[in-house]
């Protein structure tokens, strides 16, 4: 498990200093996906970068099972991280880029062949990166994260540039990565991508967190409603009210929370109430990360100007 | 299966009445694991409760010690040697620099016919650049990873920065020697080539030996450079400004006392070539070679360190 406690991250100082991340506090599951979500500039590859250690927080801390990243006798062995693909020599073979990698992080180069297989570039292992193209080194550098058999992978938007079939490919792999025990944290700033293979998902919005739940959770705050037509929308708004139903009206239709499309249609057939239109209308989690983040966004505006 | 858009589908499970669902995410790993159960995301097979163990290489526990950083150390250096080897812009350099040692040597050996020149000096004339391309080499040791990204990894997998300058100290060093040999063997056979007199053959090992001691002490002060300024392309134009411009402009304006202890100069001075321009100040004032090989270390240890308190401070992009 991934603890985070407190983390806070300013660049600069002074009225021109920014809040990049402001006390992170919140737990990563074993064996799960977990999402990282938040617009651009929210604090996630902060946040990551913190993790491992390549940026100092000034106050916080993070703990893989109760180890700072630093103290990690062997961390490539623990934590195997994507922060940018483009991290390779471009002239270098992949084979050579891995078996590089593996000597610096004391891993058997006997798991150079069996990643490259992994991530399917077995074809291209000596073709000199440099060549590659972005959904290629996507994948060579997940190789080079699975190289040391890591308990945790850490992803900053793994899926750009990825094709379609890139994609699928990786959510595949991930899932499977979770399956077998370990811990996934991805981050990206579109939440329908990560709500289709993602376990729970961390939000946050102007180095803030905003909210900490599985995507079960986070669909349920889906708010789903029914928008009706009808020529009387005066007597249908009072049998809906009369049966206990949350409706209200405006611009002359009637808008019905708590039931379904199908209720009011036999509702209104039993009544002989005419109706021209009946649509159920759902806000998707995506409305709920803009929801989530808007009230981030003018928090960091207030923060900055203060 | 969960519809698109993440939107709840009606056959969803209803909440666990033992859930205790709550925003604080220091409760979501006790909460979720209970719902792994749940509908599948595209199409995936449910995630089973028991997550399956498989069998991995055995993991080291505990806390890094500075025991792990030098254990780590033989592994670092492979890595670098096999990088350091594979990259052909690597051997590029190193024939450059034997081609012109070669060529320098040929050159006045054919054209200089003035004066009597002998190989013990003239195959050496070319270290001077060998110098300059050892501490470029020296930059790019450290600014290539920076340029590429690769710096983020390495530190990722070895989080000892000390570890990391050590095995680019290292690495600089070896690589300003290649060039120190590369060029000073360019020198001779181009010589010898040339048919230039050998002249007093028994000062040739010492002068070589003084040479890869320039070669190795430059490259050592560009990695020191770079790991300031961390800008491949800044710190490479600093450094050929400072020793084709600068230096040979204070040579002129200031003092012999003071020029003898300017990096590049002192690096010459390794070299023994005496030279008809030189003013007689600056032969009367002139350090040993020990002396000057000090100078340049002074150099090289001063940027090292204050790059290597930087590199310890700084965050990596």
């Amino acid at each position: 498990m991934i603890s985070m406690s407190g983390i806070t991250k300013r660049f600069g100082s002074g009225p021109d200093g920014r809040l990049a991340v402001d006390d992170l506090t919140f737990d990563i599951a074993a064996g799960r996906v977990t999402g990282f979500v938040g617009p651009n500039g929210a604090g996630k590859s902060t946040t990551m970068r913190i993790m491992v250690g390549l940026t100092l927080p000034d106050s916080g801390e993070v703990r893989f099972d109760g180890t700072a990243h630093h103290d990690l006798p062997q961390p490539s062995r623990v934590v195997g991280a994507v922060l940018d693909p483009r991290c390779m020599h471009p002239g270098l073979t992949a084979r050579q880029h891995l078996r590089a990698a593996a000597a610096y992080g004391g891993i058997p180069s006997s798991r150079v062949e069996a990643v490259l297989a992994d991530v399917g570039l077995g074809s291209a292992a000596d073709r000199r990166t440099g060549g590659f193209s972005l959904g290629m080194r996507q994948r060579l550098a997940l190789a080079g994260a699975l190289l040391g058999e890591p308990q945790v992978l850490l992803l900053d938007e793994p899926s750009n540039g990825l094709d379609p079939e890139g994609i699928r490919w990786l959510r595949t792999r991930l899932a499977d990565f979770a399956d077998q025990g370990g811990t996934v944290f991805i981050s990206s700033h579109l939440i329908s991508e990560l709500s289709m293979f993602a376990d729970d998902l961390v939000v946050i919005g102007g180095g803030r967190l905003l909210a900490a739940e599985s995507v079960e959770e986070m669909t349920r705050r889906v708010d789903r409603s029914v928008t009706v037509t009808t020529p009387d929308t005066d007597e249908f708004l009072a049998l809906l009210r009369a049966n206990g139903v949350d409706a209200g009206s405006s611009d002359g239709r009637i808008h019905v929370r708590g039931a379904t499309a199908d209720d009011i249609s036999r509702l209104a057939h039993e009544r002989r109430i005419r109706l021209i239109e009946v649509s159920e209308v759902s806000t998707s989690l995506e409305d709920i990360l803009l929801e989530l983040t808007s009230s981030s966004a003018e928090f960091a505006a207030e923060s900055t100007s203060a | 299966m969960r519809p698109p858009n993440g939107v709840a589908s009606s056959d969803q499970q209803p909440p666990d009445e033992h859930d205790e669902s709550s925003p604080d995410m220091r409760h979501l790993s006790a909460t979720t694991s209970t719902t792994t159960s749940s509908p599948t995301h595209d199409g995936r097979t449910p995630r089973s409760t028991t997550p399956q163990q498989v069998e991995r290489m055995p993991r080291p526990t505990g806390r890094r010690t500075r025991r792990d950083d030098l254990a780590a150390l033989p592994g670092a250096l492979r890595s670098e040697w096999m990088t350091t080897t594979s990259l052909r812009s690597n051997r590029a350099i190193l024939l450059v620099t034997f081609v012109g040692g070669a060529a320098t040597s040929l050159l006045v050996a054919t054209f200089v016919t003035d004066e009597v020149l002998y190989l013990t000096d003239v195959a050496f004339y070319w270290t001077v650049v060998s110098a300059m391309l050892a501490a470029v080499c020296g930059v790019s040791a450290f600014s290539t990873e920076v340029r590429h990204g690769t710096l983020a990894p390495l530190l990722i997998a070895r989080p000892s920065r000390w570890s990391l300058g050590l095995t680019k100290l290292v690495t600089a060093i070896v690589f300003g020697a290649a060039l120190g040999i590369a060029g000073a063997v360019g020198g001779l056979v181009g010589g010898v080539l040339g048919g230039l007199p050998t002249g007093d053959a028994d000062l040739i090992p010492a002068t070589f030996a003084w040479a890869l001691v320039d070669t190795t002490l430059s490259a050592a002060l560009g990695l020191g450079v770079a790991l300031i300024v961390r800008h491949g392309s800044a710190a490479v134009s600093g450094l050929l400004i400072w020793g084709l411009v600068v230096e040979n402009l204070l040579t002129v304006f200031l003092p012999a006392t003071i020029v003898r202890f300017l990096p590049f100069y002192a690096g010459t001075q390794l070299l023994g070539i005496e030279s008809d321009l030189d003013s007689p100040d600056a032969i009367a004032n002139a350090l040993t070679r020990p002396q000057s090989a000090l100078v340049l270390a002074a150099y090289a240890a001063v940027a090292l360190a204050v790059g290597m308190v930087m590199l310890n401070r700084r965050d990596v992009e």
